[in-house]
């Protein structure tokens, strides 16, 4: 079955029914579907359209259908129509689709901003002004860290001077002790060079005195053999 | 289906569902249902135990909120751009997963009676409706730092300006939407071609092409909203 009969026919019952208003609509969806004629000849009907055409088609000759029904019909059945390939086919086809997204945007706005934006911010705020404030007080402890380093300093100081001062008293003792030892020794040796000379002399005396002795026999030894008594 | 059903190319086809006496776009629907519910879950799963040091998810979701801090207070000052920063970063969540999840589902698996899943921002509706909602965020950034001063930067600098000052206020929806649309919309085209053309390997660069693109789209739009919101509330 054509197309253009099919909108034809439910036109046709649509203008003899009782309301206007509703008439009026099905044959403003039905010029505005006649801009779509060489689509409409491709038009591939399912089932269930055909069944509804068909009962629309048959209740306008055999009148089973009650009058006031069939205004309702024809719009269900126009809508069909429109909803079926050959209607559709419009690129730019503005209709309740743009408020209805407009409205579920907004709707999802307020629900993510309940989940994320409001609380995920606030930790990052929390965590932001945190971090500031520490390192605030990480910066006012700089007086404090003058004092501690100055300590430093000073007891780096008061250590310097222990080491020098032991390392100048050892030094010394060490000295001292040496140079004790060396007179020690000295003295020692002096002592011993002075007896040993002493006894050298003793000994040179002695043997100068054994060799006077001596010369006297000797010279008294020569007289005696010289002049004969 | 085969291979060559789930890469097949629907332009402009629509699955459409009534409400009322008014049309919507189900798959469009259905698929900013499915971005909403990623994004909330992640929300969720990611902030259940928040610590002053994070651990896990936190370390993600710290990471994503300060990216999208930044390029809010970049764009509208330090003073002012905590308020802005849930408007941008729903804008750049929204459109970036959006964008990927267009490029990274197969939504062909799940056949729809007409029309094709895919991401939303392909949709004019959705990108016109949040370029609106731009226009409508820095009217009111402007009108509520500035009160009816606002509207002297239409004469600013000179009155001369003021027809092109108020054409600005409608080229700058149109460009943001335009933009977003035409690239989601090509590099879906543009990688479905390839695939029909050549189903295996060859499109895979221009795949990663489009992920790059998805990424970079979402920061425009994201980056030009708060620029918008920024210059609206800065006096001049």
């Amino acid at each position: 079955m054509a197309a253009q009969t099919v909108a034809s026919s439910v036109l046709r019952v649509a203008c003899k029914a009782p309301t206007v208003a509703k008439s009026t609509k099905v044959v403003a969806l039905s010029s505005r579907n006649a801009g779509f004629a060489p689509m409409q000849a491709s038009l591939k009907m399912t089932p269930a359209v055909q069944r509804l055409v068909n009962l629309v088609i048959e209740a306008k000759s055999e009148a089973e259908i009650p009058a006031a029904a069939k205004p309702l019909i024809a719009t269900a059945v126009a809508n069909v129509l429109m909803a079926s390939p050959a209607m559709a086919g419009e690129l730019f086809d503005f209709n309740l689709t743009l408020p209805i997204i407009m409205g579920q945007y907004l709707v999802l706005m307020v629900i993510l901003d309940k989940l994320i934006f409001a609380p995920v911010g606030e930790v990052l705020d929390n965590r932001d002004s945190e971090l500031r404030s520490k390192l605030v007080a990480v910066k006012d402890n700089s007086s404090e860290l003058d004092a501690l380093a100055e300590e430093a300093a000073a007891i780096l100081k008061a250590a310097r001077a222990d080491a020098q001062e032991a390392i100048q008293s050892a030094k010394s003792k060490t000295e001292k002790e040496c140079a004790e030892k060396l007179s020690t020794a000295n003295n020692k040796m002096q002592k011993e060079l002075a007896t040993a000379l002493s006894n050298l002399e003793k000994q040179k005396q002695e043997s100068l005195g054994n060799l006077d002795a001596q010369v006297e026999a000797l010279a008294s030894e020569i007289v005696k053999k010289v002049l004969p008594a | 289906m085969n291979l060559y059903d789930i890469s097949s190319v629907e332009v402009g086809e629509h699955f459409y569902w009534t409400i009322g006496d008014f049309q919507v776009h189900g798959q469009v629907l259905i698929n900013s249902w499915i971005v909403i519910g990623i994004l909330i879950a992640m929300a969720v799963l990611t902030t259940r135990d928040l610590k002053a040091v994070p651990e896990g998810g936190q370390n993600f979701i710290e990471y994503v909120l300060e990216f999208i801090r930044d390029l809010t207070k970049t764009q509208i000052g330090e003073a002012e751009y905590r308020n802005w920063v849930p408007f941008v970063g729903t804008m750049f969540l929204f459109i970036f997963v959006s964008n990927w999840s267009g490029a990274l589902i197969p939504w062909r698996i799940i056949e729809l009676p007409n029309g094709e899943l895919g991401a939303p921002t392909n949709d004019i509706n959705t990108t016109a409706g949040l370029a609106l909602l731009t226009s409508l965020a820095y009217f009111y950034g402007g009108l509520n730092k500035r009160g009816l001063g606002y509207f002297s930067k239409y004469i600013q600098p000179t009155p001369i300006l003021l027809p092109i000052n108020i054409l600005e206020d409608f080229t700058k929806p149109l460009s943001l939407s335009f933009r977003l649309f035409g690239n989601i919309l090509a590099d879906e085209l543009v990688v479905g071609v390839l695939i029909s053309l050549v189903p295996l390997v060859i499109p895979i660069p221009l795949m990663f092409l489009g992920l790059f693109t998805s990424g970079i789209q979402a920061l425009i739009f994201a980056t030009l909203s708060a620029a918008y919101i920024g210059e609206a509330m800065e006096g001049h």
